[in-house]
């Protein structure tokens, strides 16, 4: 009984104190919990990433619609410029 | 994966699902075997699926200075240190409710009736000495990775495991345990 090993309380502590099926099960559980996390994490991170980049492309359309108006304008005004000077042609030319 | 080391298995974790699941298949129950001593029966999912997702975000910046273990069970006993301020321990009926059914429903019923004992007895100790003896049988650590964990003197550890081991001898026999 000196020597700590062999006392049979300790051995008895020690082999009851093992993992068992309710620890096991309780991993399982764990690691079930960290997939649904991970999976809860990759769809908020696809749902950033779609959001983001609807918002490129709504930001790209409406960079785009502006400068088409602006050009827009900018035909209208060559256009007026041309009715102009075939109305200043034909006012010369009468 | 089985074959793969801890290190090994830590460096494909970062990337690999079934990776980190052997790892925590290795190491896990063990985790577990603590959380339940310390929390009880009740609390020890909440606290292992903590310090699962913990231990899975954390993996990233494992530098591997200590043994996988000694940081899972590290983990593991700040998970329960965090739980036991949030919830009251489980009473000792509950204990003697959780014998009551381990002894219908388990093959090695003796076993798990001992262990639920021991569960139940260690309730009745002060935590420092409750925490240094769970690391010890119940994570199966040495006494120099309890002192690390605890940030005590050796001498400490030992001396409270010793004490705790009469405290739940005592226990154990006033329940009619013989060895």
């Amino acid at each position: 009984m000196d020597n700590p090993k062999d006392d049979p309380w300790d051995n008895l502590i020690r082999e009851a104190s093992q993992p068992d099926q309710r620890d096991m099960a309780a991993v399982d559980r764990a690691l079930l919990k960290v997939r649904q996390h991970n999976r809860k994490h990759q769809i908020w991170f696809r749902t950033l990433q779609g959001g983001l980049a609807t918002a490129a492309v709504v930001a790209g359309l409406s960079f785009w619609s502006f400068s088409h108006n602006s050009s827009g304008g900018v035909v209208g005004e060559a256009e007026a410029q041309l009715a102009y000077d075939a109305y200043s042609d034909a006012a010369g030319g009468w | 994966m089985n074959h793969l080391t801890d290190a090994e298995l830590i460096a494909l974790s970062k990337r690999d699902e079934v990776a980190f699941e052997t790892l925590m298949r290795r190491h896990g129950p063990k985790a577990a075997a603590l959380a339940r001593s310390l929390v009880g029966e009740s609390q020890v999912d909440d606290v292992l699926q903590e310090v699962f997702i913990s231990v899975h975000r954390g993996l990233k910046n494992f530098r591997g200075e200590a043994e996988f273990g000694t940081w899972l069970h590290r983990i593991t006993l700040n998970a329960c240190y965090a739980k036991l301020k949030r919830v009251v321990p489980e009473a000792l009926e509950d204990y003697e409710h959780h014998l009551s059914s381990d002894q219908n429903v388990q093959k090695n019923a003796e076993r798990a009736q001992l262990r639920s004992l021991i569960e139940s007895g260690m309730q009745t100790l002060p935590l420092e000495q409750r925490e240094a003896f769970a690391l010890r049988e119940f994570s199966g650590l040495e006494y120099e990775s309890i002192a690390e964990i605890l940030r005590c003197q050796l001498g400490t550890v030992k001396s409270r495991i010793s004490r705790a081991k009469a405290s739940l001898k005592e226990f154990l026999t006033s329940k009619g345990v013989r060895p």
